[in-house]
């Protein structure tokens, strides 16, 4: 079994807070099914921080509901039909305003943390 | 094999659940995944039974996501219009003075390129090929220029559109400006043939364009709008079940009219025979009314 790291709860709070933009974020250069978004998200981390699949569908149905990505079913011959994702027009407008709210958030809880990025 | 057994542990987990589109979707999309999981952790040099214990153990509890998409189903309430006009105003985006002044001058630009090019082949005011194709080239980049600074702006109901895409349909607005321009000029002087063959092969680079454009594009609605768009929809559209239900009704009334008229001329004479057919028409009015637009009930 490979090693689990679990963040404690205040950071794994505020990564649950931006799952939907982290999606978002693994899609914005090609169209990915649920288990290779899963992935993606994991190996970026380096296996620190994955989110789990369950929480993925939910946010998937979220994101869908609100036009920001698209679903299509894939034609694989094999094997189960896979469900992929696509980033819509407005997909891509929202991760950007939630990637430059981040970079503000960041640098103000920087400050007031009187943290300069680097070790505390 | 494999198959089978992720195949038995899903239909435990959705075990008691109604097996509507939206939940037997997630279920093919969950059983796909896990299939994938499991094939890797085969590749790996795991048995299928640890494989498929494995890749079920990741998924984690699905048991909130089931149960979510099987109640989320058309739960919309009637949009009113102060609704509407008070969601618009909260999402309000203004122009940007510095856009909607540049806007003004391109279409200013193109407004005067068409009117020339539009004078010069109808032969009232005569001009070079080489001036015509100019004038058609800045007409073209105007109308580019117009088409990339609209789709750049966030509105109040529409996000900016990414750069790439908006400078394509930019290019394929020029190239069309410019195969009516050469067209134009081609009018004026039908012995330059090189201005046909121009004219085709940039009306067929726009129409291509705008095909692949419009073919791959996808929402830029916000969310509010998608949301007030399906709120505002008429009831019919909403519940086709009610729409079905009154053209049953509206055929069974027509039919017992048809009836009553040719009773009622039979029996009291033709004069009368019309009476069913206003009785009937003004029945359907009051039926489609209430079926349409239903009274409100207090507590709903």
């Amino acid at each position: 079994m490979p090693d689990n790291h679990t963040p404690d709860p205040f950071a794994a709070d505020l990564l649950r807070g931006h799952t939907d933009t982290i999606v978002l974020g693994a899609l914005r250069r090609e169209d990915r099914y649920g288990y290779e978004i899963h992935k993606a998200i994991r190996e970026a981390t380096g296996g620190r921080y994955e989110i789990k699949e369950a929480t993925l569908y939910a946010s998937f149905r979220r994101l869908e509901r609100a036009g920001l990505v698209e679903a299509y079913w894939g034609d694989e011959t094999q094997g189960g039909r896979r469900k992929y994702y696509r980033i819509t027009d407005a997909g891509r407008a929202v991760y950007r305003r939630n990637l430059a709210d981040w970079r503000t958030t960041k640098q103000i809880i920087d400050t007031l943390l009187d943290h300069e990025g680097g070790r505390p | 094999m494999t198959e089978h057994t992720v195949h038995r542990i899903l239909d435990q987990a959705f075990e008691g659940v109604e097996l509507t589109p939206d939940v037997q979707d997630l279920k093919e999309e969950i059983r796909a995944n896990l299939l994938a999981r499991v094939g890797e952790l085969e590749a790996q040099g795991r048995s299928t039974d640890d494989a498929v214990r494995i890749a079920v153990e990741e998924v984690g509890d699905l048991r909130a996501v089931v149960a979510e998409v099987a109640a989320a189903s058309a739960q919309t309430a009637p949009g009113t219009w102060v609704e509407h006009e008070r969601l618009t105003a909260l999402h309000r985006v203004r122009a940007r003075p510095a856009v909607v002044a540049g806007l003004v001058a391109l279409s200013a630009v193109l407004a005067a390129g068409v009117v020339l090019m539009a004078l010069d082949a109808t032969g009232v005011v005569t001009m070079s090929p080489e001036a015509a194709v100019l004038t058609g080239l800045a007409a073209a980049l105007a109308a580019g220029g117009i088409t990339v600074l609209s789709l750049r702006q966030e509105t109040t109901a529409h996000y900016p559109m990414p750069l790439a895409r908006a400078v394509g349909w930019g290019g394929a607005a020029a190239a069309g400006t410019l195969a009516a321009a050469t067209g134009a000029a081609f009018a004026a002087d039908t012995s330059a043939t090189g201005l046909l063959a121009a004219t085709i092969v940039l009306a067929v680079v726009a129409l291509g364009a705008v095909v692949m454009l419009a073919v791959t594009q996808t929402n830029r609605t916000k969310e509010w709008a998608r949301d007030a768009a399906t709120r505002s929809q008429d009831r019919f559209t909403q519940e086709p079940a009610a729409a079905a239900r009154f053209g049953i009704y509206s055929a069974a009334l027509w039919l017992a009219a048809l009836a009553a008229l040719v009773v009622i001329g039979l029996t009291l004479g033709w004069l009368w025979s019309w009476t069913p057919v206003v009785a009937a028409l003004g029945v359907n009015l009051v039926l489609l009314a209430r079926m349409q637009f239903p009274p409100e009930r207090p507590g709903r």
